[in-house]
């Protein structure tokens, strides 16, 4: 999908106006960034908007995220045993400390 | 498009018809009451009108030093232009060489293989195949720098975007406040609005009703009374429309309508 962002008053206004005009096009709106369909077409609507207002409009084109083909087992198990865990107050890097789950800075450094 | 320029402020205007709502790069923090009511019809809202009404009059809002502080931040914000269209287009180009090369480079191995099977001579097709694979190795070279000096270029961008989204939202929080402030201000004068409308052609106290924004009478009365009850040093204009009410409604002098001097429209060769 495409991702618009604006950068300023008149971007965001008339970002507005394609969502409102252009309703099919439109995946979801936020406040002032939308997300439009794959299509010909709505890539077409992103570059007039970025014609018009230049810097401050950004287009971003977004994959669908699988973390079951994206991510190694232990990082998707280490993410649903966080969120179970007992202590609520502990931070993620204690709890990963001395167990398997992997390390976060470790998962910085890796790209998807 | 590669020629795309930035315009800075262009947009802002277009997206306040109302005028006057959205601070600009060269707009004052507190709007110079005379560029309100300088001229009849006013083209604003009654709420600006006696905003600026009771600036001349010596009122200010209590968040006048916060709108002085949020128009400089905003005009101390450095926004870089962000293009990457050129950075863009290489990489295009880059990649689409390279699937060329690549294509090139699997025809002609292959050409090679069913030479040898057949016991052909391959000297040529060995020579073409190499002089492709060194082509194939440098574009390949330039793809990747191509897509390096687009990430540097992409991180660039971010650091612009971080200024644009900081101006945006100072830019938000101005109008917000300077809305605050006029509305502290025209609340201020209304008592003397509903006064000042006793003495306007086509207008009727009674027409301002309990408090700001009940205002129900003809707006062009509400213009001169906003007018009348300024303190303003130099003449109005008063438009056609303007004049034509008040010499309509009983002949008042214009001066003694809105108190002020007054500079009548030039009228139309021919008339």
């Amino acid at each position: 999908m495409l991702l618009v962002v604006t950068y300023s008053a008149a971007a965001r206004t008339a970002l507005r106006n394609l969502c409102r005009r252009h309703e099919g096009v439109v995946v979801r709106r936020f406040g002032r960034a939308a997300l439009l369909d794959a299509t010909v077409y709505a890539a077409f609507l992103a570059l007039r908007l970025r014609a018009s207002h230049g810097g401050d409009v950004q287009i971003e084109r977004t994959e669908p995220f699988n973390e079951f083909a994206t991510l190694d087992e232990p990082v998707r198990e280490a993410a649903s045993a966080y969120a179970n865990r007992d202590a609520k107050s502990t931070p993620y890097a204690a709890f990963a400390a001395g167990t398997d789950h992997p390390d976060p800075e470790t998962m910085r450094g890796e790209d998807l | 498009m590669s020629g795309q320029r930035e315009r800075p402020g262009e947009g802002v205007a277009s997206e306040a018809p109302d005028c006057g709502g959205v601070a600009t790069e060269t707009e004052p923090a507190v709007p110079d009451p005379a560029a309100v009511l300088g001229r009849v019809p006013t083209r604003t809202s009654l709420g600006r009108e006696l905003a600026a009404a009771a600036r001349t009059r010596g009122l200010s809002s209590s968040v006048r030093d916060e709108l002085v502080e949020i128009s400089d931040a905003i005009a101390a914000i450095e926004v870089e232009a962000v293009d990457l269209d050129a950075a863009r287009r290489r990489v295009a180009a880059a990649s689409g060489e390279e699937e060329r090369l690549k294509e090139r480079v699997a025809a002609l191995r292959g050409r090679v293989q069913a030479r040898r099977e057949t016991g052909a001579e391959t000297d040529d097709a060995l020579g073409e195949l190499e002089s492709a694979a060194a082509e194939l190795s440098v574009a390949q070279s330039e793809r990747v720098a191509a897509e390096q000096a687009l990430r540097r270029a992409r991180e660039q961008a971010a650091d612009a975007r971080d200024a644009r989204e900081r101006r945006l939202e100072l830019r938000d929080r101005l109008r917000n406040r300077r809305r605050d402030a006029r509305r502290e201000l025209a609340r201020g004068v209304y008592p003397a609005f509903r006064e000042a409308l006793e003495a306007v052609p086509g207008g009727d106290p009674e027409d301002a009703g309990e408090r700001l924004g009940g205002y129900t009478g003809p707006a062009l009365a509400g213009s001169l009374a906003a007018v009348r009850l300024a303190r303003i040093e130099r003449p109005v204009v008063l438009g056609t429309e303007a004049a034509a009410w008040i010499a309509g409604r009983g002949g008042t002098a214009p001066e003694s309508v809105v108190d002020a001097a007054v500079l009548r429209p030039c009228r139309r060769p021919g008339r």
